[in-house]
């Protein structure tokens, strides 16, 4: 029955103390009502003294008391870190404090609705790092190699947005070879495979460009006010994973990425912010219950799947992958229960040292050319030489396939994905056979849903 | 409040100062179980249970997963202020309570925290 963790902050303050012509204490429930908070209490104390040094003390007469007001405030940590910078001004002086607790059980009165409702701003990620126009791409590559962010976007000294980089634009403009996931797997492995990795990743860093001249200038941006809809929407229709979050004089205040809006899918209020990691129990539990049917996976699984079998030969594996949109093929057996599956990680990986570099310039040349969308004629990606091991899907495929049953619900689904970090999910019936397969982009796409579904 | 000193110090009576959980189960006014209000049906099966001490704390305003807003400033919405029920006891009680309080919170909210224990320190501190 255990849930997770979630965040106590506690702000004791006066209860004459005023905000903008109310009490003070109501301005803040009020506050974290509007940022969708899971749950806060305001307790009155019967006496006390605090920072103000004043002495509080209830009166008989409740309504001219100024005793000691202690909010607590229950929630995830990453809201509550981002609302902390204006309780700081509201609560001037005041003593506010943090703690963890565990969260034994959380069950709500209402069932979970869909947050297509709620605004951006409530769900953006705060802590941006952005550089400047004149930063070296070199240094803009190596923070994106590092960073747990895809994007950094380009400011001026009042934080004006001028510009976006992302991976996808420095693979283009070939300061950065391969998307990030393959070039760590081929960092990781044989000293040859790594210099080849190496090689471009030094040349970006010789150059002399900066960030003004490798950025995109023509940025989709999206406003703290406006609805999660409305920013999948934009996601959806532009196929961009990441849109900065700008005021209305066009200051930077946020970056709303695909990753927050599928997190806000699935997180009832107190889920903690982290859910990749895998607690101890799991998550909070959504409550499901009622007369609204929460949406069913069924409706946004893709049911054209690459598929081939254990014994299928190299090469044709290699074909179907670098077809498949979603970059993934599914190993079946005969009844198509699912046996494995193959990215173009699990290939680099399982490919004998020599077969690498010619498998990655492979790699590199695709992607460079990604905004064409080639498709290359069969047999294009044959690799010389594979006679050794491996030969054949089952010499390549992961065996460890996470999936989902085409009955579940879209939640449960991306819950599964952000408890295991797998991008793409095979999807099975009841007896495990392969119906289909759902990536990240087709579940967002709930959040587009009419009102009668979606609310 | 009164802590049953010699509940609390069942265990480690040596120790100066023992580690405990603290329970906190937040619940609204109104809120019903088998008839009674909720919170004197947790009450007194804490009792039942010979856990150390409850103390229930009135909210004078707030929101969460068992109640909208509600406020005792406005007495249209006043009718199911926000309660706190707060336990705190050895782990192993609260491990055996946990089970039994979770059946009976419907919509709510509870929390564990490890707790220092400073007092009662041992079997004969008196009560607090």
């Amino acid at each position: 029955m255990r849930t997770g963790t979630a965040q106590v902050l506690t702000i004791y303050l006066g209860e004459a103390d005023q905000w903008h012509g109310q009490p003070l204490y109501v301005a803040i429930l009020q506050l974290l009502r509007e940022e969708g908070c899971a749950g806060a209490t305001a307790l009155r104390a019967i006496a006390g003294y605090g920072a103000s040094a004043r002495l509080h003390e209830g009166h008989g007469l409740r309504w001219s008391s100024d005793a000691t007001v202690v909010i607590q405030v229950i929630d995830q940590s990453a809201r509550i870190e981002r609302l902390l910078p204006r309780l700081r001004t509201m609560v001037r002086g005041g003593l506010i404090t943090l703690h963890e607790v565990e969260v034994v059980q959380y069950s709500l009165a209402q069932p979970q609705r869909l947050p297509a409702h709620r605004t951006v701003g409530q769900v953006m990620a705060t802590k941006v790092t952005a550089v400047r126009p004149e930063t070296p791409v070199s240094q803009v590559v190596s923070m994106l190699l590092q960073a747990p962010f895809r994007a950094l976007p380009v400011v001026d000294e009042q934080r004006h947005l001028l510009g976006l980089i992302t991976t996808g634009d420095l693979i283009r403009s070939g300061a950065l070879p391969l998307r990030r996931g393959l070039i760590r797997t081929a960092l990781a492995l044989d000293e040859a495979t790594a210099a080849q990795m190496r090689a471009p990743l030094g040349q970006a860093g010789q150059s002399a460009r900066t960030a003004a001249e490798a950025m995109n200038r023509q940025v989709r941006t999206v406003r703290p006010e406006q609805s999660l809809r409305e920013a999948a929407r934009l996601m959806a229709e532009t196929g961009l994973r990441r849109l900065p979050v700008v005021d209305a004089e066009g200051h930077l205040i946020g970056m709303l990425s695909r990753t927050d809006l599928l997190r806000a899918i699935v997180s009832s209020p107190l889920a903690s912010g982290d859910e990749e990691k895998e607690t101890s129990g799991g998550q909070v539990q959504l409550a499901s219950s009622g007369a609204m049917a929460p949406p069913s996976l069924v409706d946004y699984v893709r049911r054209e799947v690459a598929t081939v079998h254990e014994e299928t030969p190299l090469a044709e594996v290699l074909d179907s992958l670098l077809r498949s949109p979603l970059k993934r093929v599914v190993v079946v057996d005969d009844e198509r229960h699912v046996r494995g599956i193959i990215s173009d990680v699990d290939v680099l990986a399982h490919l004998q040292a020599e077969q690498r570099p010619r498998f990655l310039s492979l790699l590199s040349r695709l992607a460079r050319g990604r905004e064409k969308e080639p498709v290359p004629p069969e047999g294009a990606f044959h690799l010389p030489g594979l006679t050794a091991p491996p030969r054949r899907a089952s010499d390549v495929m992961n065996r460890s396939v996470v999936t989902v049953l085409s009955s579940a619900t879209v939640q449960e689904a991306i819950a599964s994905m952000m408890r295991t970090g797998r991008k793409v999910l095979p999807v099975v019936d009841d007896d495990g056979r392969l119906v289909g397969i759902v990536g990240r982009s087709d579940l967002l796409r709930v959040l587009l849903e009419d009102d009668k579904n979606a609310l | 409040m009164l802590y049953n000193s010699s509940l609390l110090s069942r265990d480690d009576q040596d120790l100066p100062a023992r580690t405990g959980q603290r329970l906190r189960i937040f619940v609204g006014e109104a809120e019903v179980w088998k008839g009674k209000p909720l919170y004197r049906a947790i009450l007194e099966e804490a009792q039942r249970y010979k856990m150390a001490g409850a103390t229930v704390l009135r909210g004078i305003e707030g929101f969460g997963p068992a109640h909208h807003l509600v406020s005792e400033r406005l007495p249209d919405i006043a009718d199911n202020l926000p309660l706190i029920i707060e336990l705190v006891d050895s782990e192993e009680q609260i491990e055996r309570f946990l089970p039994v309080v979770g059946e009976m919170v419907g919509h709510g909210l509870i929390t564990l925290t490890p707790v220092t224990i400073v007092s009662p320190a041992t079997r004969s501190g008196g009560s607090l």
